[in-house]
């Protein structure tokens, strides 16, 4: 007896060692919230009439004198922002979605740049700046005026002191890992260019030769702007050449400390800032009161008080409650094309709208990137190379093989079987809605692109093999490489934008190619790192794709193989990493080969000051792209998305474009006029 | 004894070492890192920044080490109680994992309460009246509940409520509260989305219970001793209950205590995935895919060491409750 009583006793002990053992952390402490503004406010004097009216949350931290009124708070060049459809009343919270801790799609809603695409994405206009930036005459100096006034969300002015803390204690601080200077901010020679900072509001920006792309580059998406947000006077705090602690120590804090997505507090300069964030559950961000835009009638902005963005992992889940009409307006849930029809069927139960002109920019979707720079190692040695991987290469390069490919593609039925009818049977191009092709000439440009041999023809296809000299020598009914040797396309199945999508494409596009003859290997490489390893390696001959872009410019990768091995080269990996590395790594284009002829267009185009012009020298390129291709080769297109948003939204505008991220959708539509009539 | 559970407590400690080390080696082994994953979703969407800044990122997650002296820096720091931080969170893995486990373990001590007080009786039911009509609906459904992947049914079941029962799903608490500090209120609004997960757990947890406790009552009740008891004169009540279950229960003894540990760590994590539970179990599986080491090493350490805690547990208990159970 004595016996087990001790034994129980020991289980005792064991159970509360465990219960002591895995106490778990307590919580952060949560953020501080702004205390209530007192109920019972004594009757103060008349206030000035101002022509600014300001949120009734707002109004009663005035009130209570925790916040300057709103003409100060508003800068001496206040933007006004024309709404949508009407004048909206302030209030609510707009509640949201994300599949990820990272939000990219929702800091999208947030996008406030210097330089911003305009809300039709025909171009582009400034954002923080008050004019468009200047070029001097040799295109080698940028200069850039900002707004003057505008202030933090915490109150403190924003000036190019910020911006000059940024370059210098950041970017060019090499003890700063996780700052580093920008790609667009280099001299040929890699150097850092020179900047100057002559006052608050002006911005200089010097490179050794003429530099057009640049301001456009920050106009693209969150990222190019965001690591060049920060507050001087809030990271001195934390920065070693200042208040912070001497050191690693420092910088580790104030990498901590950086990051305004997830530092509750970290002044910003977008209409909602940071207030409450829970790892992997939610975050909640608040209006800024500072925030520099008024509507035409001098209210500021934004509208909705606060933003609580929820992390929902499972996408079936998501769309389920996304069709019982639980978040206001969502632009990105991540949702399909396919969704459409089962959102609209819960529409009036779940009492949204999906609202109309919301498209993919898909210049392709699915579509095949036939790799011009096609070989079978990584560590590419010409001497060790076979001679049946060249021929492979060279007929992969054949202008008439391409053809035939993509004659012998049914788009009609990848459109009516894949996709079930949504969206364009086209070729590949880029993005339909690109201001490239937006004047009446450059319709015409972008109509002979999207539909040179698109049309379904098996005879031509076998013709257009015949004469590439991919033809059936041993008289199995299968072709066969021009020098008699047996032949199987590969075509890589991988996960890039929709793996459903591409795995139903393919077997389409599988059988198309048999009844030409071609033996075909479907490589499935969804769910492994070694469909994006291959392809940025040019390590496959056919690879499934999402194509879309609006700005060959300040993304010239679909187009212009000037991309390295690793930064998503498209069709031309091995003569991008030439053009990329300058000739050291790589492979270079042959003379009049189609990679030396768009690498010399896209040359041309960046010292091209006149807009105009670059739109023409695209057409060029394009011109390439249907003479000597297609490179890649598009199935379908022009899909439209889901916008889901409650019928009480307003001012959601019905045009934009979601696939690509670069123009800052819907940021690009000033989310801040939303309001919701509830 | 004592020395017994100081030999135990010692194998648990370099068991944990070389759990630690291999798992995180393990999670090392596929091609590329946490990074190749962050860059291949933001290459999707055309974020070519990233791929220029990709020193920053391997500076800030401190990737440009070498494996061992991530391994060691992490685990010198874990014996301090600091797991690390967390890639994908970008914050330390013990804030991220603390805000959890306890609602995980609320979850998993309310599913095996559930499931213990289903599984027992119906188990010894379907045992004593083997073949009977109830048993053989007891049969079909734990089969049926053996069979069904759990998320599966956490999939039908959500699409059920949503689209028939009109009610929201998804989480434990509604959105209204779920920022608000506790309160009776919150209270019973995590009652009410309790019952999903609880009946998705009762179903597929009480399954295996039920057909162990069932074979198990019913060797047992074949053996001489129970004849011995009913030839005695004993209630058929007490010889089932306070005679052979009590031999029959051993094995789920093992179970409740080496399995339910480890899964108030990290429960049915794929359940919890699809029904959006803010629970230790789909950090760890988006973890591990994403190949966030910190995180996905922390929880495996803690699974381990609750697994064996729940099993020393389970010895001593079996122990103390069987008299022929020596501990040598």
């Amino acid at each position: 007896m004595k016996k087990r009583m001790s034994l129980l006793f020991s289980v005792l002990v064991i159970f509360a060692l465990v219960v002591t053992g895995c106490k778990t952390p307590v919580p952060t402490a949560a953020p501080t919230t702004q205390a209530p503004a007192a109920t019972a406010v004594p009757k103060t004097e008349e206030p000035a009439v101002s022509k600014y009216k300001e949120a009734p949350m707002l109004a009663e931290l005035v009130k209570a004198g925790k916040l300057p009124p709103v003409e100060e708070r508003l800068p001496v060049d206040v933007q006004v922002v024309e709404v949508v459809d009407s004048i909206g009343k302030y209030g609510g919270t707009w509640n949201d979605v994300t599949w990820w801790e990272g939000a990219g799609n929702i800091k999208m809603e947030l996008y406030d740049p210097p330089v911003r695409w305009k809300a039709d994405l025909t171009g582009y206009e400034p954002g923080l700046l008050i004019e468009m930036p200047t070029w001097t005459d040799d295109g080698k100096t940028i200069t850039m005026r900002f707004r003057k006034g505008i202030k933090w969300s915490d109150g403190e002015p924003f000036t190019t002191a910020d911006l000059k803390f940024w370059w210098e204690d950041l970017a060019k601080n090499e003890d700063y890992k996780t700052v580093s200077v920008p790609w667009w901010a280099r001299n040929s020679d890699g150097t850092p260019i020179t900047m100057e900072f002559p006052d608050d509001y002006t911005w200089v920006l010097k490179f050794d030769k003429a530099q057009y792309i640049m301001p456009y580059v920050l106009a693209q998406g969150f990222w190019e702007w965001e690591p060049l947000m920060k507050p001087a006077h809030f990271l001195k705090k934390y920065h070693p050449n200042y208040e912070g602690k001497k050191g690693e120590e420092g910088y580790t804090e104030l990498d901590l400390m950086d990051r305004w997505f997830d530092t509750p507090g970290y002044p910003c300069l977008m209409a909602w800032c940071l207030k409450e964030y829970k790892a992997g559950e939610y975050r909640i961000l608040e209006r800024n009161p500072y925030y520099w835009k008024v509507d035409p009638e001098g209210n500021q902005l934004p509208y909705i008080d606060s933003i609580r963005v929820e992390v929902v992992e499972d996408s079936e889940v998501r769309l389920l409650q996304v069709a019982q009409g639980r978040y206001d307006c969502n632009f990105r849930y991540n949702g399909s094309p396919m969704d459409i029809p089962f959102l609209n069927e819960n529409a009036e139960k779940g009492g949204y709208r999906l609202v109309p002109g919301w498209m993919n920019g898909a210049g392709a979707w699915p579509g095949l990137i036939v790799n011009q720079d096609y070989h079978k190692d990584m560590e590419y040695d010409p001497a060790k190379e076979s001679e049946e991987d060249k021929e492979i290469r060279e007929l992969l390069r054949n202008h008439d093989f391409l053809v035939g490919l993509s004659y012998a593609m049914d788009r009609q039925r990848v459109v009516d079987v894949v996709w079930g009818g949504i969206g364009e049977p086209k070729n590949f191009t880029i993005s339909p809605q690109s201001p490239h092709f937006a004047s009446p000439e450059g319709k015409k440009v972008y109509e002979e692109w999207a539909n040179a041999y698109a049309e379904y023809s098996p005879e031509k296809a076998k013709e257009a093999f015949d004469k590439a000299g991919f033809k059936d020598a041993d008289g199995d009914g299968i072709r066969d490489l021009p020098s008699g040797k047996p032949f199987t396309l590969i075509i890589q199945l991988n996960d890039w934008s929709d793996p459903k999508i591409n795995t139903n494409f393919v077997e389409v596009y599988k059988k198309n190619l048999e009844d030409v003859g071609v033996k075909v290997l479907i490589d499935n490489a969804i769910g492994t790192p070694d469909g994006g390893t291959n392809r940025d390696n040019g390590l496959f001959m056919l690879a499934t794709t999402h194509a879309s872009e609006l700005d060959l410019w300040t993304y010239p990768d679909w187009v212009f193989p000037v991309r390295g091995v690793g930064e998503g080269t498209r069709a031309f990996p091995q003569q991008g990493q030439y053009f990329k590395t300058g000739g050291e790594k790589g492979w270079a284009p042959e003379p009049g080969s189609p990679a030396a002829l768009l690498q010399e267009i896209y040359r041309k185009g960046l010292q091209e000051p006149s807009e105009e012009k670059r739109n023409e020298i695209v057409w060029e390129a394009v011109r390439v792209y249907i003479d000597k291709g297609p490179f890649i080769i598009g199935a379908a297109g022009d899909q439209p998305m889901p916008v889901v948003c409650k019928n009480y939204f307003k001012n959601v505008p019905e045009y934009g474009v979601l696939g690509p991220w670069a123009p800052g959708t819907p940021g690009n539509t000033h989310p801040e006029q939303y309001w919701m009539d509830k | 004894m004592l020395s017994y559970i100081a030999r135990r407590v010692l194998y648990m400690v370099i068991m944990v070492i070389l759990v630690s080390f291999v798992s995180f080696l393990i999670i090392e082994l596929p091609p590329g890192d946490y990074l190749t994953v962050k860059l291949q979703q933001l290459q999707a969407r055309g974020d070519l920044s990233a791929q220029m800044r990709i020193n920053e990122y391997r500076a800030r997650y401190k990737l440009d080490q070498p494996i061992l002296t991530r391994y060691w820096n992490w685990i010198t720091h874990f014996v301090t109680g600091d797991f690390g931080e967390s890639f994908e969170y970008e914050r330390p893995v013990a804030e991220i994992i603390g805000q959890r486990a306890a609602l995980s373990a609320v979850l998993a001590l309310a599913s095996i309460t559930i499931v213990w007080c289903l599984a027992i009786p119906i188990g010894v039911y379907s045992a004593t009246h083997q073949y009977s009509i109830g048993d053989q609906i007891v049969t079909t459904l734990s089969f049926l509940g053996l069979g069904m992947p759990g998320f599966l049914l956490a999939l039908l079941v959500l699409f059920f409520a949503m689209m028939v029962l009109k009610v929201e799903v998804g989480g434990l608490f509604s959105r209204e509260l779920a920022d608000a500090p506790w309160s009776w209120a919150k209270v019973v609004d995590l009652l009410k989305h309790l019952w999903i997960p609880a009946l998705i757990s009762s179903v597929t947890g009480t399954a295996g219970l039920v057909r162990i406790m069932r074979g198990n009552l019913l060797e047992t009740l074949g053996q001489p001793f129970v004849e011995a008891a009913r030839a005695r004169g004993l209630k058929q009540g007490k010889v089932t209950w306070k005679h052979a279950v009590r031999v029959a229960i051993n094995p789920l003894i093992v179970i409740l205590t080496s399995e339910a540990l480890p899964s108030i760590v990290a429960g049915d994590a794929l359940v919890a995935t699809v029904l959006n539970l803010p629970t230790v179990g789909p950090l760890f599986v988006r973890a591990l895919i994403s190949q966030d080491m910190f995180l996905a090493g922390t929880v495996l350490v803690f699974i381990v060491l609750m697994t064996m805690i729940g099993t020393l547990i389970g010895d001593l208990t079996l122990a103390a409750l069987d008299p022929r159970i020596r501990l040598e």
